[in-house]
């Protein structure tokens, strides 16, 4: 199947690959695809104020599924917590241009970027 | 015989107990010979309409012996049979501490080359999950005959992850072998 060129580009040089210590101000986020048996970890470093100042992620899974964690962990730093979730996979897909049968990979990053916020929630209430 | 093939599903069809546990060899005796009693070939001097039915029938069995096979289509199959269709492109989150296995092995494989010994590694990791594997078709069975149905579910979605693992483990054996005969 041939990838477009922006998923092409992430997968490729993918951003911000990585793991953060576990630490009060991390929060991490595991997801899975039983499907493909995609698997991924999103992790967000969050200010005082309550902003993400870094986000890494490591995707075992195909292109599509990488060039998203990629994508969303550049997308997501910078935002408060409320922005970060409020990000849609739709939004995801269409930049990335998925066809159909790789929306799939785009709600795994929604499900991961929600995780990660809900594990940093339940650390630091 | 059995009555009507398409409309028997498929532990009927090799007159097996409806149950996740199956003898492989008897599904193995029923798939030869019901592929010999609706053998296209039988049927040269046969309507067209006798052929194409004989053809449904053999694809029919097919499927049936494909899915009795293989453990995970086996469990999704017996949910199916309780009416609870498995949507897995639509099934994403799940135990982080399976996962964060799941991440564990996926990590080792792609450092596996840089172990003094890889092919002794992947077979101790295929072995380990192999027999992890074992286990959760169990959990499996019995989550399934006490009709707890969402459990059946997440133990069909970790076989999954599990089968993956246990294919990408196969195919990296087979090319380090390649390698090292040269």
């Amino acid at each position: 199947m041939a990838y477009g060129e922006k998923v092409l580009d992430h997968y490729e040089n993918p951003r911000n690959v990585g793991s953060f210590d576990n630490a009060e101000n991390i929060g991490t986020g595991m997801v899975g695809a039983p499907a493909c048996g995609d698997v991924m970890k999103l992790q967000i470093k969050v200010g005082d104020d309550g902003v993400i100042e870094d986000a890494v992620f490591k995707t075992y899974g195909c292109g599509s599924a990488i060039a998203s964690s990629s994508l969303l962990t550049e997308w997501v730093k910078g935002k408060t917590l409320e922005e970060a979730q409020a990000i849609k996979n739709t939004e995801i897909a269409e930049e990335l241009a998925l066809p159909p049968v790789k929306i799939h990979c785009s709600v795994l990053a929604e499900d991961a970027i929600n995780a990660a916020v809900t594990d940093y929630r339940n650390k630091n209430n | 015989m059995p009555k009507d093939i398409l409309s028997s599903n498929f532990f009927e069809l090799f007159e097996l107990p409806v149950s996740y546990d199956v003898d492989l060899n008897k599904v193995q005796q029923h798939y030869m010979a019901l592929q010999k009693e609706v053998h296209p070939d039988k049927y040269t001097g046969a309507t067209d309409q006798e052929k194409r039915l004989s053809m449904q029938q053999t694809s029919w069995i097919n499927e049936a012996q494909a899915t009795l096979k293989d453990p995970v289509a086996r469990a999704t199959y017996l949910l199916k049979l309780k009416g609870v269709d498995i949507n897995l492109e639509n099934e994403t989150t799940m135990d982080a501490g399976f996962l964060m296995q799941q991440l564990e092995v996926r990590e080792r494989l792609e450092n596996i080359k840089q172990e003094n010994d890889p092919l002794d590694s992947l077979e101790q990791m295929s072995k380990e999950l192999k027999s992890a594997s074992d286990d959760m078709m169990k959990s499996f069975a019995q989550a399934y005959e006490a009709g707890e149905i969402d459990e059946s579910r997440e133990w069909i979605r970790k076989l999954q992850f599990m089968h993956k693992a246990i294919k990408q483990i196969n195919t990296l054996s087979a090319d380090l072998e390649d390698e090292l005969m040269g």
